[in-house]
C-alpha cells in the first residue's frame, strides 16, 4: 500500500515528460509531413522511451530545457510532482508552465497544523487506487478479447506457409506473439490477397505485431493522460502508412492504382455498422492511407538525407534531459577540504579525510538544489559571526570552484523561529569572480555541526598525545597575511574619499573575509598593531572600525568621536563574567522538576560558554502508575555578561513533553524527553506525544491547546525576563542591558517594568 | 427439406470426410492438420460440433457423413468478428482511436479518387 503513491508519482511524473516529448513530436511530424512516413513512425519510440523509463542522459539541446523546470534529481530522474508530496506542509506541483502551476497550486490542499493526516497524502492514496483500478480494467479486458479472438481463429484453414483464412474474419491480419500467422478473410481475390499478404508479411519483418501490444501496455500504464491516447492512434496510423510505403518501394510503382483498390475493397467488404461512429474522430484511416499511397513517389536522396538528420536531431532533443541549472559535484571533482572552525573561541585547522567527503559533496549538492524561500535566504550581511567554514576546492568542466560552507548565526532567526540558532550557507566562487550564496535547510546544517564536532573532538585527542601542534607559527603568519591583504585591496579605492565607510562599503567580500577567515586571531593581531602605533591614518579607521565589530559585546567604548589611536589607549576589554545556569527556587515540584530538567538539556549540549535562563509553560501533567509525564512550551536562552552588557548567544521556543519515573525512594528521575519536531512534522510530532505516559491514549483537546499558545506566547517571554533578572540579581549583578540588534533595550536591570 | 448452412472451415471440414469417407478419425486428424492447419483438439471440437447437428457421425472413431454434400450449403461470407484485431487492440477502443469504417459515400468517392490516380 505505501509503495503504491510512489509508483503512481514515478508514473505520473513520466506521463508529464512523455506529454511534452508528444507535443514535441506532433510538431515534427509537421515538418516530416512530405518525408517517409518510417520517419515519423520511429519518432514514437522517443515517447514509448519516456513512458517507462524513468531516467534519462542530459544534454544541453534538450526539449524540456525549454521549459522554467528546475526539479531533477540526481539520478536523472525529471520530478514535476515530488514523491513527498502527500508529506509536504505546502504541496506544490512544477508543470513547466507558470499559468498551470499557479492555477493548480493553490487548490492543492495544505496542512493544518491541527489535522493529524495530510489530506494531500489521502488524495494521492485515493488517485493512485483509482489508477491502479484503471490498469486492472484494461488489462483484463485485453486479456479477454485476446482470448475470445483466438478461440475464433482456431478453425480458420490453412492456406499456405503461415496463411491461414476463415470467413469469420472481416479483414486481413496478423495475430500471434511467438510464430505470428496472417488471417485472411475467404473470397478475397487473387490480386487483392498478393497485396494484403506483402503488407502483412511487411508487418511481420518489421516486427510491428509485437511492437503495437508493447505500446499498448504501455498507454495502459498511463490510460489517464489524454495525449497518449493521441499519440497512440497517430503512432498505429505512422505504423500502417509507413509499411504501405514499403509495400510500394517492394513492389512496382505502378502498383498504386492496385493497391490503393484492395485497400478500399477489403474496408468496404467489412459488414456490421456503417454509421459512423459517434467516438470516431478525424479522416478515416482508410482514407489516408488510400491518399497516402497514391500521392507516394519513390523519396529523392535528399530528402532522406534531411529527414535522418531531422530525425535523429529530433531524437536528441526529446529524449534527453535537460542539464541541471548547477551541475552535481562529485567525488572526483574534490581536490581538497579544509575545516577551519572557531568555536569556543580557539581557531583550528583540518584537513579532512577523504572518507568523510562523500557526506560533504552530498550536503553541497543539497544546498545547490535547495529552494529556500527569499525571507529566509542569507545575505553576506547576515553571515557573520561564523563560528566553522568547511572549504571545498574542486574543479568543475575544467574550472576551478571554491565552495564554502559556512555555519553561522543571525541574531534576528534566533527565537524568531524558535527552533535553532544556526544556519548553513554556502558559497561558491569560480574564478571568474563569480560568486552565489545558497541556503541550506535544518537538517543539513545539525548534520554538518555534528561532523565538525567529531572532528574538533579527535583532534583535541590527537593534540593531547602529540603535545603542541606544530603549525601555530605558520598559523600566526598567515593571520597577519590574511589581515594585511584585505586591509591593503579595502585602502586602495575609492582614493576619492575620505569616508573610511565609503572604502569598505566598495569592498564588502574583503571585509566579510576577516569574519569569515579570521576571527579572534585577526582581533589579537589587530590589537598589536595598535600596541605598536602602527595604526595611522585610514588604516587605523578601518583596522579600528574591524575591532569593535569583533569584539561585539567586549567593547567598553561607546563614545565614537576618538580616533583609532585613542580609543584603542581607552579600551579596556571586558572580561566575560561566568556566570552559572538558572536555578529554579519556587515550591511547585512538578516546576522545580521541568525547570531542571530543561537546564540540564540545553547546558548539555552547549559548547559556546555563557549561562542558560529557561522560562517553560506547564500546559498540565498526568500521572499513570509509576509515570508523570508533563507538557511544556520551553522557552530557552543563553546568554554572555560583558560588564554590565548582556549578549544574548541563541534561543529557542520548543513544545516538549517530559516523562517521569518514580524509583524506589519516591524521587522522579527523567525517563524520557519528547520534543516537537520541525516544519511538516511539527503539528504530528506534537499530537504523537500529546498521550498518556503508560497506556498510551489521547488526550484531547491537550495538542490544540499548544498550537494556539505557540502563536502567541508573549507570557513565556516575560517570564525569561523575569527568571534572568531574578537571577542576575541573585548572583550580586547590579546592572546589565540587553540591546537587539535594531539598538532598542531590550532588557534592563534598571527598568523597573523587568522587576518580578 | 431446409439446407444445412455450414461456415467455411465447417464446409472444408465436411469435404474432406465426404472425399475420404468412411474414415479413421486418426486419419481424420492427420489429413486435416496437412491441408487445414489444424491442431488434433480443433478437428475434434469441429467434428463434435458437426456429429451434434447430425451432419457427421463418429462411431468407434470411424468418421462417416449422414448428410450429402448437394443438401449443404456454405453461409455467405459472413465476418463475425467484424474489425481487424492486429495486436490485442479492443475493439471500442479501436473504434475510439479513428479507425471507422467508410460509408457507401466515401467508399465510392475513394473509388473515384483511385482512377483519377492511375489514369
Amino acid at each position: 500500500m505505501s509503495a503504491l503513491p510512489g509508483l503512481f508519482t514515478t508514473i505520473l511524473n513520466m506521463s508529464i515528460t512523455a506529454s511534452y516529448v508528444a507535443v514535441g513530436i506532433i510538431l515534427v511530424r509537421l515538418l516530416l509531413r512530405k518525408a517517409p512516413k518510417i520517419f515519423s513512425y520511429a519518432l514514437w519510440g522517443v515517447v514509448l522511451f519516456r513512458l517507462i523509463c524513468p531516467l534519462s542522459f542530459t544534454s544541453a539541446f534538450s526539449f524540456l530545457g525549454l521549459l522554467n523546470i528546475d526539479s531533477q534529481n540526481n539520478a536523472g530522474v525529471l520530478e514535476y510532482v515530488s514523491n513527498d508530496i502527500g508529506f509536504m506542509q505546502e504541496p506544490t506541483v512544477q508543470s513547466g508552465i507558470g499559468s498551470i502551476d499557479s492555477a493548480v497550486n493553490p487548490s492543492l490542499p495544505q496542512t493544518t497544523p491541527i489535522a493529524s493526516v495530510n489530506p494531500m497524502q489521502i488524495w494521492m492514496d485515493v488517485f493512485s487506487l483509482i489508477w491502479l483500478a484503471g490498469i486492472v480494467v484494461l488489462l483484463s479486458y485485453s486479456v479477454i478479447s485476446y482470448i475470445k479472438i483466438k478461440r475464433q481463429l482456431l478453425t480458420a484453414t490453412l492456406v499456405k506457409d503461415n496463411i491461414y483464412e476463415s470467413d469469420l474474419i472481416g479483414t486481413a491480419f496478423v495475430f500471434g506473439f511467438i510464430h505470428p500467422k496472417i488471417y485472411v478473410p475467404v473470397n478475397v481475390g487473387d490480386a487483392d490477397l498478393s497485396y494484403i499478404l506483402e503488407h502483412e508479411r511487411t508487418h511481420i519483418r518489421r516486427r510491428d505485431y509485437l511492437i503495437k501490444p508493447f505500446a499498448f501496455f504501455a498507454l495502459i500504464l498511463h490510460w489517464f493522460n489524454p495525449l497518449m491516447w493521441l499519440s497512440f492512434a497517430l503512432m498505429s496510423r505512422d505504423m500502417e502508412m509507413s509499411c504501405d510505403e514499403s509495400v510500394l518501394q517492394k513492389i512496382s510503382q505502378d502498383a498504386k492504382g492496385g493497391y490503393s483498390s484492395s485497400l478500399l475493397s477489403l474496408s468496404v467488404k467489412r459488414t456490421g455498422l456503417f454509421a459512423a461512429n459517434p467516438l470516431a474522430f478525424g479522416e478515416s484511416h482508410v482514407k489516408a492511407r488510400i491518399k497516402n499511397v497514391l500521392n507516394y513517389k519513390k523519396p529523392v536522396f535528399w530528402v532522406v538525407i534531411t529527414s535522418v538528420i531531422v530525425l535523429i536531431g529530433a531524437t536528441i532533443v526529446l529524449l534527453s534531459n535537460p542539464q541541471l541549472r548547477y551541475s552535481n559535484l562529485t567525488l572526483a571533482n574534490v581536490e581538497s577540504m579544509t575545516l577551519v572552525s572557531e568555536l569556543d573561541d580557539t581557531k583550528s585547522t583540518v584537513i579532512t579525510d577523504n572518507a568523510e567527503w562523500v557526506d560533504i559533496i552530498d550536503m553541497i549538492n543539497t544546498a545547490k538544489r535547495s529552494k529556500i524561500p527569499e525571507e529566509y535566504r542569507p545575505t553576506y550581511g547576515e553571515l557573520y559571526p561564523i563560528y566553522n567554514t568547511l572549504t571545498v576546492s574542486a574543479k568543475e568542466q575544467g574550472a576551478a570552484k571554491t565552495y564554502s560552507l559556512m555555519i553561522y548565526h543571525h541574531k534576528d532567526w534566533d527565537v524568531f523561529h524558535g527552533e535553532y540558532e544556526y544556519k548553513l550557507a554556502l558559497n561558491c566562487s569560480s574564478e571568474s569572480n563569480k560568486t552565489e550564496l545558497w541556503g541550506l535547510p535544518y537538517a543539513e546544517c545539525y548534520q554538518l555541526m555534528e561532523w565538525i564536532n567529531g572532528i574538533r573532538d579527535s583532534k583535541q585527542n590527537n593534540d593531547i598525545s602529540n603535545g603542541e601542534a606544530s603549525d601555530m607559527n605558520l598559523n600566526t603568519a598567515g593571520i597577519a597575511k590574511l589581515v594585511e591583504d584585505n586591509i591593503s585591496i579595502i585602502m586602495s579605492s575609492p582614493k576619492t574619499s575620505s569616508n573610511p565607510q565609503d572604502y569598505i562599503n566598495a569592498h564588502q567580500n574583503e571585509y566579510e573575509n576577516f569574519f569569515k577567515y579570521g576571527g579572534e586571531d585577526a582581533l589579537q593581531y589587530m590589537l598589536t598593531q595598535f600596541e605598536a602605533g602602527n595604526a595611522e591614518g585610514l588604516r587605523g579607521q578601518i583596522m579600528m572600525r574591524l575591532c569593535k565589530e569583533l569584539l561585539g559585546a567586549r567593547n567598553n567604548i561607546t563614545d565614537e568621536s576618538l580616533s583609532p589611536q585613542e580609543w584603542y589607549n581607552a579600551l579596556d576589554i571586558r572580561q566575560e563574567i561566568e556566570l552559572p545556569h538558572f536555578e529554579y527556587d519556587g515550591q511547585d515540584p512538578i516546576e522545580k522538576l521541568v525547570y531542571a530538567t530543561e537546564v540540564e538539556k540545553d547546558s548539555a549540549s552547549n559548547k559556546r560558554g555563557g549561562f542558560i535562563i529557561v522560562a517553560p509553560k506547564v500546559f498540565g501533567s498526568c500521572e499513570e502508575e509509576d509515570m508523570l509525564k508533563v507538557f511544556v512550551t520551553t522557552y530557552s536562552a543563553r546568554y554572555k555578561l560583558f560588564g554590565n552588557t548582556l549578549s544574548q548567544e541563541g534561543g529557542s521556543i520548543i513544545p516538549a513533553a517530559i516523562t517521569y519515573r518514580k524509583d524506589n525512594n519516591d524521587r522522579y528521575v527523567l525517563e524520557k524527553y519528547e520534543q516537537a519536531r520541525d516544519g511538516s512534522e511539527f503539528g504530528p510530532s506534537v499530537r504523537e506525544y500529546c498521550t498518556m505516559p503508560v497506556s498510551g491514549k489521547e488526550i484531547k483537546g491537550l495538542a490544540d491547546m499548544i498550537f494556539k499558545h505557540y502563536t502567541d506566547y508573549e507570557d513565556i517571554r516575560i517570564l525569561l525576563h523575569d527568571n534572568l533578572f531574578k537571577h542576575l540579581k541573585k548572583n550580586g549583578i547590579k546592572d546589565a542591558t540587553l540591546t537587539n540588534s535594531q539598538g532598542e533595550v531590550e532588557f534592563s536591570m534598571s527598568n523597573p517594568n523587568y522587576k518580578p | 427439406m431446409e439446407k444445412y448452412k455450414l461456415f467455411d472451415a465447417e464446409y472444408k471440414f465436411a469435404s474432406i470426410v465426404w472425399d475420404n469417407e468412411p474414415i479413421n478419425s486418426t486419419e481424420l486428424v492427420r489429413l486435416c492438420t496437412d491441408k487445414l492447419g489444424w491442431k488434433k483438439s480443433t478437428t475434434y471440437t469441429v467434428l463434435k460440433k458437426l456429429s451434434d447437428r447430425g451432419i457427421l457421425q463418429n462411431k468407434d472413431a470411424v468418421v462417416t457423413a449422414l448428410v450429402k454434400r448437394e443438401d449443404v450449403q456454405k453461409y455467405e461470407s459472413n465476418a463475425v468478428v467484424e474489425k481487424s484485431f492486429e495486436g490485442s487492440l479492443p475493439k471500442f477502443l479501436t473504434s475510439f482511436l479513428g479507425e471507422r469504417k467508410i460509408t457507401e459515400q466515401e467508399a465510392e468517392e475513394l473509388k473515384q479518387i483511385i482512377e483519377e490516380a492511375v489514369k
